[in-house]
């Protein structure tokens, strides 16, 4: 025990059924003390002309993608500084709140350029929750790169908070320890006038 | 369409069996995207007698404390420095990790920390969100910040999150952000 059956409509891909099954097995487990071993799980695929509700036939709905790996091409193209494939990832009314209150509609890359010269981000956890227009995934991440002076630095804390429509982000909140650090060193530091904006960029 | 059966055993009460088939319609709409009224979740409690798997009968699992509850708690027991009531809503191995990384094992280090940070604030506009993560769940709750600096200068409107990690029904690791500093970029 469990056992778990989900009825749904045939044509899902093979990937997102076993998405689904994990997502239930998961679902049980944060609230009761199971373990997976016990949890089993069946999903009966259904003829769409099988089912009928409110006298009427329903359409099958298409799966979204996973959206940590969204998330992950979002944060590759700003790493890469392909601004229009990272915006691409964004709906048109996208909103993105970084540290102190600054609000943005596109890749915040001026944010960025303004504190650090290079940085790379690595995601050490991410949770979802089902939001009302789509999933929201909070991350963490750790960033590492260079202050302006080109200083190098290491394992700053970094939460964020990505809303969903669909298969794309419609708000980002960001927090970060950054400014605590750059007040623990004195500043972010000064580019020297021959150094261009950042090497690399994302968030 | 769907339609979700969960064969279990009897005795969950209905407070548990609710977030079972909440968290049952979230897990499905995170994939598929549907409408929460076209899902519908039936519970089938079986008596403890009437299954059996490996030649033998299996006993019940006990339901984790509803995450949202112990964090009510946590907050109550925080507000009053009540440190009995707060060992209570944690692990033995709990961290607080703080804005710049200091990570502390003891509740009386973070107050302690706090205080030299904000010796009084409050938070408002709080709003908590449940996800699934990697030990069970994680709950997030970001909020609005105002106060007194350490330096005595007031702040407001400054927005935080706070990450808290469960384990086992109760809070094992906690995280948290704010915008406090923030110094202006020198270019």
């Amino acid at each position: 025990m469990p056992i778990i059956e989900v009825h749904l409509f045939k044509g899902h891909p093979a990937q997102v059924r076993t998405r689904l099954i994990n997502a239930m097995t998961d679902a049980f487990r944060m609230v009761i003390q199971a373990p997976p071993a016990s949890i089993t799980v069946l999903l009966h695929e259904l003829q769409q002309e099988n089912f009928m509700r409110g006298g009427a036939m329903r359409r099958r709905v298409v799966a979204l993608r996973e959206p940590i790996s969204v998330l992950q091409d979002y944060i590759k193209a700003m790493e890469s500084r392909d601004l229009d494939l990272a915006q691409k990832h964004l709906t048109d009314d996208c909103q993105i709140f970084m540290p102190g209150g600054e609000v943005f509609t596109s890749p915040a890359i001026i944010w960025f350029q303004a504190r650090v010269r290079k940085m790379d981000f690595k995601i050490i956890g991410s949770g979802t929750s089902a939001g009302e227009q789509g999933p929201t995934v909070l991350i963490r991440m750790a960033m590492s790169g260079q202050w302006l002076d080109g200083t190098p630095f290491a394992d700053v804390r970094m939460a964020a908070k990505f809303e969903f429509h669909g298969n794309q982000i419609r708000q980002i909140d960001m927090w970060t320890d950054l400014a605590e650090h750059a007040l623990a060193r004195g500043g972010y530091g000064v580019r020297p006038p021959d150094v261009p904006d950042t090497d690399s960029a994302g968030h | 369409m769907p339609i979700i059966k969960v064969h279990l055993f009897k005795g969950h009460s209905r407070g548990v069996k609710t977030r079972l088939a909440n968290m049952l319609t979230d897990a499905f709409r995170m994939i598929i995207p549907t409408s929460p009224n076209a899902i519908t979740v039936l519970l089938e409690e079986f008596d403890r007698e009437n299954y059996m798997r490996g030649g033998a009968i299996r006993r019940r699992q006990d339901a984790y404390a509803d995450p949202v509850t112990v964090l009510s708690a946590y907050i109550k027991a925080f507000q009053s420095s009540d440190f009995d009531a707060l060992k209570d809503c944690l692990t033995d191995d709990f961290t607080f990790t703080m804005p710049g990384g200091a990570v502390f094992g003891e509740m009386s280090e973070v107050l302690e920390w706090l205080g030299t940070q904000m010796p009084s604030f409050k938070v408002s506009d709080r709003v908590s969100e449940t996800a699934f993560g990697e030990r069970g769940p994680v709950v997030y709750v970001r909020g609005v910040l105002a106060g007194k600096r350490s330096d005595g200068a007031q702040f407001e409107n400054t927005r935080m999150i706070t990450r808290y990690e469960f384990a086992g029904g109760k809070i094992a690791s906690v995280g948290f952000w704010y915008d406090l500093p923030s110094p202006a970029p020198e270019t």
